[in-house]
Parts: structure tokens; C-alpha cells; sequence
């Protein structure tokens, strides 16, 4: 057999480099792009909400705070009964989500919710004829009840790694951009740089393959663990949108590892149809 | 014949670098990223530590109740000296957060009520909480009791000296005489001594009581202690 002339090894070396630096940004891609689609994008994180039932759960978490407040303000439970309502819960969500993400900070507004409690609790005053109602006490209670409603609704690990992710999301639109034009570059090189154009779809193709492999290990491994459900919250209405919204999050990675394994299996067809021709 | 031998030799190598490739490129992938996240992979670690545990989190508001009611006589005290129970360390189950661990009754003031080790949302829903700062009875030091002024520690408000609250466990029955009350605001670190060398038992409620609303006020109740097994350390820290 005879040796391959040392350029030609060269060549082969550069190229196999070039299709693994492919695969590695089709990996960070596809990443990006899930990020993009859940973690950044609101509408994915309150359709996520509605999916686990979540505005339900809140209402029941946010009932039960409240009426544990008034067993030490001297309220009855009747009166937190239906005081909160998956509507209210709902449209605070959303606002705090569109400003969260316009980068108007984590900041819930409760105004409407201070508003109803305060109509709510002068109804209350009057219907049990209460007298003995000290003004600095009531709007203690009114503030105590709004911190619970303010800190039931807030996201924790939004507010704690704020200013990362609305960084991350201020950049993603470039760092889309840069992955696709490196991919674009390095296709066009491979392209143009090899003599029988079958080569460089076979590069093409392996790296498509393996970057569906890359990425479709950490989701697999994340699913079938079942790492996700031993999560720390302390809300069972935020645990449950969590897991919802993270396992939305696999399968869409998985979706996207599944369209480089048939793009890469694609190719490998071309490659050998374009192979016979060429040894035909 | 030789063309088409090296033509299957080719198709044969092509065929294997489609498998061998992409496992290559994989393995790769993880590589640039383990030497690219190695710094700040302590970090990483710690937060996923933090976020995640062994199990799956338990959302249920029960709460686990380890009171077995015990005759004044049947305490699992095993030393008696100086007219005084003794009670090894070792002997009585310590209770855990949220565990109902006992029951504290003060009969002049119509209080008959569980008692909670902590004084989280579940204890006080159910009944009173020891603070976890402090100490159970028996130990010699300070117990801090809260409860709801609206709900089972409404009572309090007809506590007065020499009534005698009683602590209920199921490693003996405690007794204590009530030396005082007091109103103080709620940030009032001179209210209670957790470092105390004496058993005595706080209680305390929000003030004023039967008002709608919050208050920055406490109402404290002091008792000192009378009776029940002292609970022996040394065996413990002797180990």
C-alpha cells in the first residue's frame, strides 16, 4: 500500500480539524437556540406556567401564607378564602415577566392586589362590627400580606442571576449570528478547498453527526435520572413548573439533536451517491 | 480485479470513519468543554449542591409526631439524686424540625396545646412552636415557646403569677411557675436570655390581643422551673 504524500496527510489533519470545530459550534448552536427559544423567551415561561397548573397551585401556596397572616392579625379564614384568584395571579405573572425581560428589573407590582385587600378588609371591619382597629397595626398588616403576595409570585433564580441572563439575552442574537456565519465559513472552505466535492460532504456529515450525539447526551442523561425532579424549591408550584418547563426544554434539544443526526445520515447518502459517480 | 478490491477497501474505510467520527468529534466536544468550565467548576458544584438534593423535596404540610404521653412516674429518668430525676441523653429521641414533640398546657389560662419543635408556619398552625435556638425541657436552659395570639395562645392573656404551666414529653413532665409577664416591642433583645444558666420557660404572643391587624409588640410570659427530669449531657460529651 502506498504512503499518502505528507501534504496530502496535512490536508486531511486540517480538514478533520475544521469538521470537528464544525461539530463543536453545531453543539453551542443548537444550545444557544434552546436557550433562546425557553430560558429568554417569556412566552415560553408563562405557557409553561399554564401547562403545570401553576397559577392554580400559586393561589393555593398564596392562600394558605395568607392565612396563616391572619391567625396572627386576627382574621378568619373565610376571609382569605377566594381573596386571590388565578386572574390576578396570572396578570401580576405576566407583568413581571415582560418588565423582567425588558430589563426593568424584578420588581412585582401588588398596588391592585393592596388595593382589593384594603377594600376587603374594610368590608371585613364592618360586617363583624370591629372597633378596637389601630392604624399603624392595619397598615402593617396590609404591607405583610403584599411582601407575601410580592415574594409568592417572584422567581428566585431569576432575581439571583439577573443581571447574567439578561446579559446572556442581550448577546444571544450575536452570538447566533457569529455561530451561523462559522458554520456558513467553515462549509464553504471545505467546500472550496477540496478537489472532490464527496470529501467535504463526508466532513459535513460527521460533523453534523457528531454534534447530534454531543447534544443529545446531556438531555438523555438529564430525562432518564430523573436529576431534574430532586430540585430545591421551595414552592411546589414553582417545582412543578420547573419540571415542566426543563423537560419542554430536553425534548427541544433532543428535537434539534434528532434534525443533525437526519441531516448527517442525509449527507452520508449524498456522499455515497456521490461517491459511485465519482468511481464510476 | 485489484481496482475493485481497493475500490471496496475505501467504501469499507468510509463506511467506519462515519461511526468513528462522530464518537471522536463527541468525545472531543466534552473535552474542550470540561478544560474550558475547569475553573469555575468548584462554583458550578457548590450551585448545583445548593439547588439540588438527594431526593425528591416532600411538599406534604404533615407533620411527624413523636409525643408518647408518659405518667408522672414512668419518665425514662434512670438516676434520681437529691430528690432529683436524672435523664440520660441518649435515652430520649431529640426531636427534628417541625416534629410535634409534646404538649404544653396552662389550665388557669385555657391553653392545651401541641407542641411543635420550631416555630414554622405548620407548628403555628397547629399549635405552639419551640424556637430551634433554644433549648427542649429538661436541658437547663432557656425555652422559647410562640404561638398565634388570635389562636391557641389567645389564653395568654390571663396569665399571671404562680400559675403553673406544665411541658408534657415523652421523656418525662415538666412543671414551671409563672414569675411575670411583660409587653416589649418585638426587636427587644433584652426580652429573653437564650444564654441563661437556669431552666425557665418565654412565652410570647403578638400584643395588643383580640385586635385586627400587625404589631411590633410581644406579650412575654416568664416561668421558672419546678419539677421534671434533668436531662444528663456528660454521658453525651464524654464520648
Amino acid at each position: 500500500m502506498a504512503k499518502k504524500p505528507l501534504v496530502s496527510r496535512i490536508r486531511n489533519a486540517v480538514f478533520l480539524i475544521l469538521s470537528f470545530i464544525l461539530s463543536l459550534v453545531l453543539f453551542l448552536l443548537t444550545f444557544a437556540v434552546v436557550l433562546t427559544a425557553t430560558v429568554f423567551n417569556s412566552e415560553f415561561i408563562f405557557s409553561s406556567m399554564n401547562l403545570s397548573n401553576y397559577f392554580v397551585d400559586k393561589k393555593d401556596e398564596i392562600t394558605v401564607s395568607l392565612t396563616d397572616l391572619g391567625y396572627a392579625s386576627g382574621l378568619d379564614e373565610k376571609f382569605f378564602e377566594d381573596f386571590v384568584d388565578e386572574v390576578m395571579i396570572s396578570n401580576d405573572t405576566k407583568n413581571y415577566l415582560d418588565n423582567y425581560f425588558a430589563g426593568k428589573g424584578t420588581v412585582i407590582d401588588a398596588t391592585s392586589f393592596k388595593q382589593s385587600f384594603n377594600e376587603a378588609l374594610d368590608e371585613y371591619i364592618k360586617e363583624h362590627n370591629i372597633s378596637n382597629v389601630d392604624a399603624e397595626s392595619r397598615e402593617m398588616l396590609i404591607n405583610k400580606a403584599a411582601q407575601i403576595y410580592r415574594m409568592s409570585l417572584g422567581i428566585p433564580m431569576f432575581s439571583r442571576f439577573s443581571s447574567y441572563i439578561l446579559n446572556a439575552k442581550s448577546f444571544m442574537p450575536f452570538v447566533l449570528c457569529g455561530f451561523v456565519l462559522i458554520c456558513t465559513v467553515i462549509c464553504f472552505v471545505l467546500f472550496k478547498a477540496n478537489k472532490w466535492k464527496h470529501r467535504a460532504v463526508k466532513y459535513i456529515s460527521c460533523a453534523a453527526l457528531g454534534a447530534a450525539v454531543s447534544t443529545a447526551v446531556l438531555p438523555v442523561y438529564l430525562l432518564i435520572s430523573g436529576k431534574l425532579t430532586h430540585i430545591n424549591l421551595a414552592s411546589r408550584a414553582l417545582y412543578n413548573f420547573f419540571i415542566k418547563a426543563s423537560s419542554d426544554a430536553c425534548v427541544a434539544i433532543l428535537f434539534c439533536s434528532l434534525f443533525l443526526l437526519l441531516v448527517g445520515i442525509g449527507l452520508y447518502f449524498l456522499f455515497r451517491r456521490m461517491y459511485q459517480k465519482v468511481s464510476s | 480485479m485489484s481496482e475493485n478490491k481497493n475500490r471496496r477497501r475505501h467504501r469499507k474505510a468510509d463506511g467506519k470513519s462515519f461511526i468513528i467520527l462522530p464518537i471522536i468529534f463527541f468525545v472531543g466536544t466534552y473535552l474542550v468543554l470540561y478544560f474550558a468550565l475547569a475553573p469555575s467548576f468548584s462554583a458550578l458544584f457548590s450551585a448545583a449542591g445548593m439547588l439540588f438534593s438527594d431526593s425528591e423535596k416532600d411538599y406534604s404540610t404533615d407533620y411527624k409526631n413523636i409525643f408518647v404521653p408518659v405518667s408522672d412516674d414512668s419518665a425514662l429518668s434512670s438516676d434520681v439524686k437529691d430528690g432529683k430525676q436524672y435523664i440520660d441523653i441518649d435515652k430520649i429521641e431529640y426531636p427534628r424540625y417541625g416534629n410535634q414533640f409534646g404538649e404544653l398546657i396552662i389550665e388557669d389560662c385555657g391553653i392545651e396545646n401541641k407542641l411543635f419543635f420550631g416555630d414554622g408556619d405548620v407548628a403555628l398552625r397547629n399549635g405552639v412552636g419551640l424556637y430551634s435556638g433554644s433549648f427542649i425541657p429538661g436541658y437547663g436552659k432557656t425555652i422559647l415557646v410562640a404561638g398565634h395570639n388570635n389562636t391557641y395562645f389567645n389564653g395568654l392573656k390571663y396569665a399571671q403569677e404562680g400559675q403553673t404551666a406544665v411541658i408534657r414529653t415523652s421523656y418525662g413532665n415538666y412543671e414551671y411557675k409563672i414569675t411575670g409577664t411583660a409587653v416589649k416591642k418585638s426587636n427587644d433583645k433584652t426580652a429573653y436570655d437564650l444564654k441563661a444558666d437556669n431552666e425557665n420557660l418565654v412565652m410570647y404572643t403578638c400584643y395588643p390581643f383580640d385586635e385586627l391587624g400587625l404589631t411590633s409588640y410581644r406579650f412575654f410570659v416568664y416561668a421558672k422551673y419546678v419539677s421534671g427530669p434533668v436531662i444528663q449531657k456528660d454521658s453525651a460529651e464524654g464520648e
